[in-house]
């Protein structure tokens, strides 16, 4: 588990004299007050306006920022000049030197230090009175409860699994509890593209309604690699699908080792030119076994700053959030999309539903589920269950099936405490449902 | 510096390259080119990720690049930030004015420290720090009596980004280089120019000319399947499908297999190719019999593909319309490279068999190695026997017009006939037709209609409001609703009223009233976030039209962040 | 519990797998990892146990499964090595797809095994070039013989 490092470093700055004067002048934010104090034609209609407002953004709010790499060191910077004084921003990665094209709060000299903790220290130091709390390490470690004390979400992410996983958590935790539901803004760049979401955990379309809309990730036929290779990918392929598991047996390749890439190159180069295929280099190699996606400085700006701006409208209402999908293409001029992305009944993370199942203390987990067949608001048969420590019980596959079939008989609070949530799947269900259980 | 007396040699623009090492993923498939591989320096590793996107001949040109912003506020120093990390070559940033709180408070580019010095020198130093290998000045003039007494300072720069100026300023730097750009030879620099207030902001571009090399196109060329080179229908023709084993037979190529079935389709319709909905279909059923057996990958492809045998391979209508351009029509010795391989290329297309070059490029396709390669090197023996009749004419072009041999570099003539359809030339207004509400403006004015479901219709609003907002300014020297106090009622009706000026006195719509309400309302303030969006927008423009690739904003674009949309008009 | 697992129980528990597939799962509270068991009843492998390994990952269904075959088989869609060349496992993997798609798409190719788009390239060949030389090596091979100086796990049913 990453531990919160730093914690309020803003008391370590040397102050001089002149921070502490430019700290007194509420002035400065002339600008940005203007739309707080001043109502719009668009405004909605919570807009307090004034010192309430500013009070919530400078004062009370909380934000978890969820990558410092491209788009984390632009919404950082934005959402410290916006008036956001209590981020945190959490990444397991450390600096590499082709991040500086577009990574601004990182040197030469940072190079292999951790990402979230050279940004947080830099963004306090450039922005006094900010306080940022870093955590070097995986979204992933941290409990729901860590998740709680935001008021937003903003995602400069990379990876769409650290994407689901946030994604899942959030609309899981507003599901148990509305209290809990926190907006999560997401980003996304490749190239001059990208796009920007609002996501309102539940009300909203959520992450996984859309990961239809992904393409999945490039692959060739691996006979082509291994046969009738054409590309230079092909002879690229074949070295790192095929030819290192076969010569380095259990090393497992690391693509951010050079030695390694050096090897699929020279391997990768050797087949191309048997087979008379032109165009194998270095860099074509490390982008094919890296899965690289072209980055610049520019298109992470655009998209972080909406979503910053996203951030800033749902904290003060100065205007409405947007709903709920950017789409921002500048190969050619400069076009927008702005659309709502609808919702999917079927979406496994946000299409089920939820609902609390009465149960007598002395009911077996057999009788439990009899219980909830003869529900007529379900209407399943032949349901599955899982916990959270895996199957409870499972019909079939009959591995499965005979594994969990002896948790039929046991007593169900000895399996279940209270509150403890199951996964109901039915072959008449669309996805799931999440049940907690009420003992009576 | 150049400037009007240096020779036509020194200031012929010449900065067309090709994509020698294009590492785009996607069409890095075929390179005809032997690329010297190595691990990559230090600089090369910096770069990686947009290498990627322009490669190396798009890095050569952003490293030639000299960037001049013009005030200095938070969203022109976020523009310059998106361009100095790239590494353009040099930035200047010129503003007489002294830091304040306001100014950091807004831009990541001050410190507290920086209060009360000038604001220029604070921000080239904190922006300096970004990418060693850029090279930073600060200019504390004042711009306006620079203008007067130093054009050739203006005119020394690639671009010219001017960020929040007054609105005259604007002006004259418009028309200075709108002027400069207008004698013979003399430099076209683009000028950006920034507008925000609150959630709104606005990109301008004026620029006379721009060619675009490389517009990275999605589409490919026709591949020659309606008018098969001799060789390449030669090859088709040869093929004896009937002795083939499986294997071979579901590996050949689906542009052979079309080839060959258009060419036989061709000896039984009197030299005709399948036209009506009737024959395509009689087409592809023909080719469907020649299957071997049902699931043959090859055949499947063929027929997805088979389209294209009643594609005509001309030139795409873009590059014809750009083939009637007078300045393509009429070159001298004074035209762009771009004009003059374009002449070149109408005279290309004149002669028989009226066709453009083939592309030595071929997209990836269900075959063997050898079917695969031998296919490949069809194409690429054919573009090479293209490029040298090319040659030919453009250097007859270039002796008509009184220039030597190479004017035009090698590796540049190569690009473009390899890639005759990804080229695009830009016309460009001058910014003050707008800003005066004549040329192109003045038809979208009288056509106005609002639809709450068009957000175009929004921000041409918001432009007029911003129009009207400048003209204000014109007369009070301050912005509307710039005074720090919460009711601007008094500004906002004023500036409706110049808005409706612009209507010739009449009612306005509703969405009018409400524009110049929400531009009020911001006061011309910058938010870190608009400043922060409009900054990446103008470095991707600025980047395209520095790299020559993929194609710019032309000319105007409203960022409305209020309702987080965008639209953009060519005024 | 995450969208992979919640897709991975639904799959699971609504095959419906003919009597020639059988699942196994070595640790049942793992359901991301387990082996499939193939025994043709029909065509050239007829008489044979094929067992597969299928390893699910986080990305599921964005990501298609990895499967491998745990023996060292004859066949001309099967490398020495186990990779397998299906489609669906690789180019054509779509998210709409399931693990029950995959298992179909496995057991085709002990039926109609395709020489022409070959991962064993010599298996393939023999196939091609005389179909019933390819029918005594596939034979010898399942017995743990050798064909060309290859030599074949023994994959019959006890």
């Amino acid at each position: 588990m990453a531990a919160a490092v730093l914690n309020g470093v803003t008391n370590g700055i040397a102050s001089s004299s002149k921070i502490d004067s430019y700290l007194a002048d509420e002035s400065r934010f002339a600008s940005i007050d203007k739309v707080l104090d001043r109502r719009g034609p668009w405004t909605v209609e919570e807009f307090v306006g004034g010192e309430g407002t500013k009070d919530f953004l400078r004062k009370q709010s909380k934000v978890l920022v969820i990558g410092a790499g491209g788009l984390g060191c632009e919404i950082l910077q934005n959402l410290a000049l916006t008036g956001f004084n209590d981020i945190h921003v959490i990444d397991m990665d450390t600096i590499d030197i082709s991040n500086l094209n577009r990574q601004f709060l990182f040197r030469e000299s940072d190079v292999g230090k951790s990402k979230a903790i050279v940004a947080a220290e830099f963004v306090m130091n450039r922005v006094p009175g900010v306080k940022v709390t870093p955590y070097h390490g995986k979204i992933q470690d941290h409990p729901t409860t860590f998740y709680q004390q935001f008021n937003i979400v903003v995602a400069g992410l990379d990876s769409i699994s650290a994407r689901r996983w946030i994604n899942a958590t959030l609309v899981q935790m507003a599901e148990e509890d509305e209290e809990q539901l926190k907006p999560l803004i997401d980003g996304g760049t490749e190239g001059f593209k990208g796009q920007a979401r609002v996501i309102l955990p539940t009300v909203t379309s959520c992450y996984e309604c859309s990961i239809d809309m992904l393409t999945p990730p490039t692959a060739f036929p691996i006979c082509t690699i291994a046969n009738t290779p054409r590309l230079p990918e092909h002879c690229i392929e074949w070295a790192s699908v095929l030819e290192w598991p076969k010569v380095h047996k259990e090393k497992k390749l690391d693509t951010d080792d050079p030695d390694h890439i050096e090897w699929l190159y020279q391997q990768a180069s050797a087949r191309a030119a048997q087979f008379k295929i032109e165009g194998v280099t270095w860099a074509l190699t490390q982008g094919v076994v890296k899965n690289i996606i072209p980055a610049i400085a520019s298109t992470n700006a655009i998209i972080a700053a909406s979503c910053c701006n996203e951030a800033l409208k749902i904290a003060t209402a100065a205007a409405p959030y947007l709903n709920n999908y950017m789409m921002y293409v500048g190969n050619e001029s400069v076009y927008t999309y702005t659309f709502e992305h609808e919702k999917r009944p079927e979406c496994p993370v946000c299409g089920g539903e939820s609902l609390i199942a009465e149960a007598k203390r002395d009911w077996t987990l057999e009788r439990f589920i009899e219980s909830l067949i003869n529900r007529q608001d379900l209407q399943i048969s032949k349901p599955s269950l899982s916990y959270s420590r895996g199957a409870l019980f499972w019909p079939s596959p009959p591995d499965v099936y005979t594994a969990t079939r002896p948790n039929l008989e046991k007593p169900l609070v000895d399996l279940l405490g209270e509150d403890e949530g199951i996964v109901v799947t039915d072959p008449a269900l669309p996805v799931s449902v999440n049940i907690s259980i009420k003992y009576v | 510096m150049p400037s009007s007396d240096s020779s036509e040699e020194a200031s012929r623009p010449t900065k067309i390259t090709k994509m020698d090492d294009s590492l785009d993923i996607t069409s890095a498939t075929t390179g005809t080119t032997e690329i010297p591989s190595y691990r990559p320096d230090a600089k090369t590793r910096r770069y990686d990720r947009q290498l990627r996107l322009w490669a190396s001949a798009g890095q050569r040109s952003l490293e030639s690049a000299r960037v001049l912003l013009v005030g200095c506020d938070a969203t022109g120093c976020q523009a310059l930030k998106n361009l100095v990390l790239p590494g353009i070559s040099h930035f200047t940033i010129l503003s007489p004015n002294l830091t304040t709180s306001q100014d950091v408070a807004t831009n990541f580019f001050l410190h507290p420290d920086s209060v009360g010095l000038p604001i220029a020198e604070q921000s080239v130093k904190y922006l300096k720090e970004l990418n060693p290998a850029v090279e930073g000045f600060a200019k504390t003039e004042d711009p306006s009596s620079l203008l007067v007494t130093d054009r050739d300072f203006f005119t020394s720069f690639t671009l010219i980004i001017a960020s929040n100026i007054q609105p005259s300023l604007e002006l004259q730097l418009a028309d200075l280089l709108w002027q400069t750009s207008a004698s013979v030879g003399g430099p076209d620099i683009p000028l950006i120019a920034i507008r925000n207030s609150g959630f709104v902001g606005r990109v301008e571009i004026q620029l006379r000319e721009h060619s675009v090399v490389d517009t990275h196109p999605d589409t490919t060329h026709t591949l020659r399947l309606d008018a098969p080179f001799a060789a390449l229908e030669q090859h088709a023709r040869s093929l004896d499908l009937a002795t083939m084993d499986s294997m071979e037979h579901s590996h050949i190529p689906w542009v052979v297999l079309l080839v060959r079935a258009a060419s036989i389709w061709r000896e039984s319709h009197n030299g005709r190719l399948p036209e009506s909905s009737e024959e395509k279909a009689e087409f592809k059923e023909t080719l469907k019999k020649d299957k071997v057996k049902g699931d043959e990958e090859n055949y499947e492809e063929a027929l997805a593909q088979a389209y294209r045998v009643w594609g005509k391979s001309e030139l795409p209508w873009e590059i014809q319309q750009l083939l009637n351009d007078d300045s393509v029509k009429n070159i001298s010795a004074n035209s762009k490279n771009l004009h003059i391989l374009l002449h070149t290329l109408t005279q290309y297309v004149s002669a028989a068999p009226h066709l453009p070059p083939t592309s030595p490029s071929l997209p990836d396709m269900h075959s063997s190695t050898t079917s695969y390669v031998h296919l490949q090197n069809l194409y690429k023996n054919e573009y090479q026997s293209d490029l040298k009749r090319f040659k030919v004419l453009l250097s007859e072009t270039l002796q008509k017009v009184g220039l030597e041999e190479g004017t035009v570099p090698d590796e540049e003539i190569e690009g473009f006939v390899k890639n005759v359809g990804g080229v695009g030339i830009i016309k460009g207004t001058p910014l003050i037709d707008s800003k005066m509400g004549q040329g192109l403006i003045v038809e979208a004015i009288t056509n106005y209609q609002y639809d709450e479901y068009d957000g175009s219709s929004t921000c041409f609003a918001m432009h007029l409001a911003f129009l009207a907002a400048e003209r204000f300014y014109a007369s009070h020297k301050r912005w509307p609703g710039a005074k720090a106090m919460v009711n601007v009622a008094e500004d906002t009706s004023e500036v409706e009223e110049i808005l409706k000026g612009v209507f010739g006195g009449k009612e306005v719509e509703d969405i009018f009233i409400e524009c110049v309400a929400e531009v009020t309302r911001g006061g011309f303030g910058t938010l870190p976030t608009t400043a922060a969006f409009l900054g990446g927008v103008v470095a991707q423009e600025a980047i395209k039209l520095v790299t020559n690739q993929y194609s710019p904003l032309d000319n105007t674009v409203i960022v409305d962040l209020i309702k987080s949309q965008s639209a953009k008009f060519k005024f | 519990m995450t969208a992979a697992q919640l897709r991975v129980q639904k799959d699971l528990t609504e095959l419906e797998l003919p009597s020639t597939m059988t699942t196994n799962f070595p640790d049942p509270t793992d359901v991301l990892n387990f082996t499939l068991t193939i025994t043709p009843d029909e065509g050239i492998y007829k008489g044979g146990v094929f067992r597969f390994t299928f390893n699910i990952s986080g990305g599921y269904p964005h990501e298609p499964p990895k499967v491998r075959c745990t023996q060292k088989i004859y066949h001309p869609n099967l490398d020495l090595e186990g990779n397998v060349c299906l489609n669906i496992l690789r180019e054509d993997w779509k998210p709409v797809l399931n693990l029950s798609s995959v298992m179909i798409g496995i057991q085709y190719l002990f039926l109609e095994p395709n020489p022409d788009d070959p991962l064993n390239k010599e298996a393939a060949e023999d196939l091609r070039r005389n179909r019933e030389g390819f029918i005594q090596n596939v034979k010898s091979s399942m017995r743990g013989g050798t064909v060309k100086g290859e030599t074949f796990d023994r994959v019959l049913k006890a």
